[in-house]
């Protein structure tokens, strides 16, 4: 009865406990044998709430047999990024800094995600302030990709997606400044949306200009629901962004910025993999134009200033109070901000905001672009230092977190070398987060990617001549 | 963040340059080595975007915010 619960849907796993097919103890339980087994060789979680989230499961529980539950995720396992603040979770941005902290409340989003019922089940990985290369000195050691485990996961919130796709959660929450839901979902299978700016508040995380606090899941359905629940606006009155996702995208036409792809230096098998994804939008009727929206690669670079301006302010003190709790990679990236002006910072978001008001006038002709989520397939290609410190990794998501459009991420395919999954990015004028679901939601269901698991149960790839295994 | 900051933004951050404002900022002496590419790439984007920057009362051109390498 238990034995897949781990790797279905959210949709799914709520008509299972609604029935009384499953408690959500059991689902609970799952889960946390699972981690326990498995954890080790991915490292997705910080920190990992047993007792706590079995205390929640048998809450919702009782709940649910009194014919009172608290939402549409009430019993639902979920991991949270662990730079969130969640209350009375320990919340350590995986650094030495905050070792030992303990936020008094929740995030606004998390605390509507536990409005509705949802579990946090454990506080999820990622490198040091998700503004560092990881090092095997950070708090926890660096995620890696369950699709493949010689290979890291690509971050910020490597192990949000990492926990998702070993099926240790139904799903996750990151943050995204420059792509850092996008970029793991797209590697690890999964779906991962980015709102429009302001959609999904900041409230009790500090707030930014460029990140938001973002849902990865396994399925588009689940992607609309986390989102809605999410979503800002008073409590209660949440969008219904699951209503009419299955629409006829026939006709529908969208936008192939061929210029800044092939200027990307896109890896051919990325190249292949967002080829394929164009013939199939072709046969789901989409008409597909080339189109050059200006500014693409300024959003890029204003991005990279403000991202590295708001991570400078937020710990200018620190840097020098505590500067021995710093990783070597964070206190660099840190620093780098320092060297900013104002001007240099406002300058950058006057840029951002005219790129903003001119794409969106590109959306009169086309309902969402389309590019590929990642120019390359692996971690370590991303975190090249040559490319990582200009944020080259991030060329087709980070121009939308300047600008704040909605974008998603949804499965391409696989790299043949490597095994390790390929994303897809649509990207749509503010407030389309409904067509972006829609279209991705046509493309799941022509493929079978979705069926598709990571196996962790097989042996180390590494030791074996398993044809995912590294070339060297 | 200083107007001198900003005026040195306007050209490529030679490595005197950068240690001469690391030492004001009161930056780590033992991250400098690391620091320096990173800085030096960071005001290069700040300087091409501050040579964007609209006269009071005008947009910024449409026709500046094309044909930039994306990397």
């Amino acid at each position: 009865m238990t034995a897949s619960l781990h790797h279905e849907s959210i949709v799914e796993l709520s008509d299972k406990i609604t029935t009384g097919e499953i408690t959500s103890r059991q689902l609970v339980q799952v889960c946390l044998d699972r981690i326990e087994k498995f954890d080790a060789r991915v490292n997705g979680f910080v920190s990992v709430l047993g007792d706590l989230a079995l205390e929640q499961a048998n809450r919702s529980d009782r709940r649910r047999a009194a014919g009172r539950p608290a939402g549409p995720l009430d019993g639902i396992p979920i991991g949270v990024k662990d730079s969130i603040p969640t209350a009375g979770i320990r919340t350590t941005s995986n650094s030495r800094v905050l070792e030992n902290w303990i936020p008094r409340c929740d995030a606004e989003a998390i605390g509507r995600l536990r409005d509705a019922g949802a579990i946090v089940l454990g506080k999820t990985n990622l490198n040091e302030f998700g503004w560092s290369l990881p090092a095997n000195t950070d708090l926890t050691p660096k995620a890696l990709n369950p699709w493949n485990t010689t290979y890291a996961a690509i971050g910020s919130s490597s192990g949000s997606a990492v926990s998702v796709a070993a099926g240790f959660v139904a799903a996750a929450v990151g943050t995204d400044g420059g792509g850092s839901v996008r970029l793991p979902a797209g590697q690890h299978n999964l779906i991962g949306i980015k709102a429009s700016h302001g959609t999904v508040s900041r409230r009790g995380m500090g707030e930014s200009w460029v990140s938001e606090i973002a849902p990865m899941t396994r399925t588009v359905a689940d992607a609309a629901l986390m989102l809605s629940v999410m979503a800002s606006g008073p409590r209660g009155s949440s969008p219904d962004l699951i209503a009419r996702l299955d629409a006829n995208i026939s006709g529908w036409t969208l936008g192939v910025p061929r210029h800044l792809i092939d200027a990307s230096g896109l890896e051919d098998e990325v190249s292949d993999a967002f080829e394929g994804s164009l013939d199939r939008l072709r046969s789901l009727g989409v008409n597909l134009v080339e189109v050059e929206p200006p500014g693409l690669a300024e959003a890029r670079m204003a991005n990279f200033v403000m991202l590295n301006g708001l991570a400078h302010a937020a710990h200018a003190v620190s840097l020098r109070t505590q500067r021995e709790k710093y990783g070597q990679s964070a206190r660099v990236y840190h620093w780098t901000g320092a060297f900013l002006s104002a001007t240099d910072l406002l300058n950058a978001r006057a840029v951002a905001n005219r790129v903003r008001d001119l794409l969106q006038q590109a959306f009169g002709s086309v309902r969402a672009l389309v590019m590929p989520t990642s120019p390359v397939v692996t971690a370590e290609a991303a975190r090249n230092p040559d490319t990582h410190r200009k944020g080259a990794n991030a060329v087709f998501t980070s121009p939308f977190n300047a600008t704040g459009h909605p974008a998603i991420s949804v499965p391409s395919g696989f790299s043949p070398t490597t095994g390790l999954p390929i994303g897809l990015q649509l990207v749509g004028p503010l407030g389309g987060e409904r067509t972006l679901l829609q279209i991705a939601y046509a493309l799941e269901r022509l493929s079978d990617w979705q069926s598709v698991r990571a196996d962790l149960a097989r042996p180390d790839v590494a030791s074996t001549s398993d044809p995912f295994a590294r070339p060297d | 963040m200083s107007i001198e900051t900003d005026e040195k933004t306007r050209e490529a951050l030679s490595h005197e340059d950068f240690l001469h404002m690391a030492t004001r900022l009161d930056v780590d002496p033992d991250v400098l080595e690391d620091l320096y590419p990173l800085a030096r790439d960071l005001l290069s984007f700040a300087r091409q975007l501050n040579l964007l920057a609209a006269e009071l009362g005008q947009e910024i051109s449409e026709d500046a915010l094309k044909g930039r390498d994306p990397r």
